[in-house]
């Protein structure tokens, strides 16, 4: 009986002996894919005051054949000063067919995109948190009649706690004004706190904006 | 797990029918036993699922066929055909291969959309079961068949580590689901012939079937709610053994 104890120590022992050594490391890499492409972002606007109140401006990637940028080109954000405007994210991809809306995928994946919008010139630093759709390190001046101006995003995702997205905004508008929007599409895959810094941009246009 | 019920309540009923005329009282007995043990369920999916159409499987344990060894025993209630029965068995069921990791790095690639997607894995599932339950026996001469429900606990020693990379923008992003040595409520059934080779040694024959709602997994650096995330890892196992059984 004691050398049958023995051999069940044994077989016990040749078991997890083999088991500890038979670990190896399993390791792949895939292949880089290209992300979805962008060729025309646009935002619309409606009036809080007045549905029937809307405007848009859309900037356009012009492509050739193998997808590279030809050309581009944008129209103006012209908005009435001192109104309310509910904002929309509207974005495609005409490469495919039918054309893809890739705004509804940034939608599906909000939990690690972030939209940022950064009217210029700026008299004053705006203050940035982490709900701000404000792009830290954006020039001062003083010197210049600022764009009259103010965006809050107005949607949240699914991370805990929920973080704003930006697929739709409030445009508040002051006094009548001219000068840039400056509209960033950032990409922050498990990454995403709110703020500008991590991750890359997917999108990083500018719109001329007049304010009358 | 109703089937399995089901079966050992028909099994049982059977049995009771044919030893109702001549019942031989068991000997209490325990026994060393090795064989084969199949990953079942979510356990043994290779299965990353679709970020986008909301298939993402969380609890596929990438689990492969492996083995146990173990010790198993039963004691009789004076005069009846009942034990009170016991089990304790080491399992492995191998580790993640290289295709499995294929698939969790392209997975994480498209559930992150990011321009790559990279993941290492390494360590085994390896854990023991202690198992406690009531048994009965239906002795026919030199054969016995047993049947025992189980409950215990499963102790994990490790499971496979997963490190993920996404990179995107030439920014790496990482994050990992740790090994994991926690322990977790388990249950399950068994059936065994066992063969008298003499008065005191015999051979026996055992299906067992293991399972348990899941052992606690750490993940570490998830920032974000997107891309699957295994915070329990369920656990289900066939179990095919032969073994020495000896008298008391």
């Amino acid at each position: 009986m004691i050398k049958l104890k023995h051999g069940v120590y044994v077989l016990l022992g040749t078991a997890l002996f083999y088991a500890s050594c038979s670990s190896k490391t399993e390791e792949a890499v895939q292949p880089n894919i290209a992300n979805e492409t962008i060729t025309q972002a646009s935002l619309k606007f409606t009036n809080q005051a007045n549905p029937a109140d809307t405007t848009s401006c859309t900037y356009t990637f012009h492509l050739d054949n193998n997808d590279n940028v030809t050309s581009v080109d944008s129209t103006t954000l012209k908005l009435k000063a001192n109104s309310k405007y509910n904002g929309v994210v509207y974005m495609l991809d005409q490469t495919q067919t039918p054309v893809f809306v890739v705004s509804n995928e940034i939608k599906q994946r909000e939990n690690y995109h972030l939209f940022f919008y950064q009217p210029t010139p700026i008299s004053t630093a705006p203050v940035i948190s982490n709900n701000s759709p404000y792009i830290p390190g954006t020039p001062v001046t003083p010197g210049q009649p600022p764009l009259n101006l103010s965006i809050v995003r107005t949607d949240l995702d699914t991370n805990n706690p929920p973080l704003q997205i930006g697929l739709t905004t409030v445009f508040t508008t002051g006094a009548a004004s001219s000068g840039n929007l400056r509209f960033v599409l950032r990409h922050q895959p498990n990454a995403k706190n709110g703020t500008y810094a991590p991750g890359s941009s997917d999108l990083d246009v500018n719109f001329i904006t007049i304010i009358q | 797990m109703k089937k399995l019920i089901i079966t050992l309540a028909v099994i049982l009923a059977t049995f009771s029918a044919f030893t109702a005329k001549a019942q031989v009282q068991p000997g209490s007995y325990w026994s060393i036993f090795g064989g084969v043990s199949v990953p079942a369920g979510e356990f043994a999916k290779s299965f990353y699922g679709n970020f986008l159409d909301g298939t993402i499987d969380n609890k596929a344990g990438f689990a492969k066929t492996g083995y146990t060894v173990g010790l198993d025993g039963a004691w009789y209630i004076h005069k009846t055909n009942w034990a009170i029965a016991a089990t304790v068995s080491y399992q492995d069921q191998g580790q993640l291969s290289a295709n499995d990791a294929h698939t969790l790095a392209a997975g994480y690639q498209d559930a992150f959309g990011t321009d790559l997607g990279q993941a290492t894995s390494h360590g085994r599932y390896q854990n023991l079961n202690v198992l406690v339950g009531p048994q009965y026996s239906f002795v026919f001469s030199k054969l016995t068949v047993d049947v025992r429900a189980n409950v215990g606990i499963v102790k994990s020693f490790s499971t496979p580590e997963m490190d993920i990379v996404v990179t995107d923008g030439g920014i790496p992003h990482p994050f990992a689901q740790l090994s994991s040595t926690a322990s977790a409520f388990a249950y399950g059934g068994s059936a065994d012939l066992r063969y008298k080779l003499s008065k005191k040694l015999g051979i026996v024959l055992k299906e067992n079937y293991v399972a348990s709602p899941g052992i606690a997994i750490t993940n570490t650096d998830r920032v974000n709610n997107a891309g699957r995330l295994d915070t329990k890892q369920p656990i289900s196992i066939f179990q095919t053994t032969l073994g020495l059984n000896f008298g008391f």
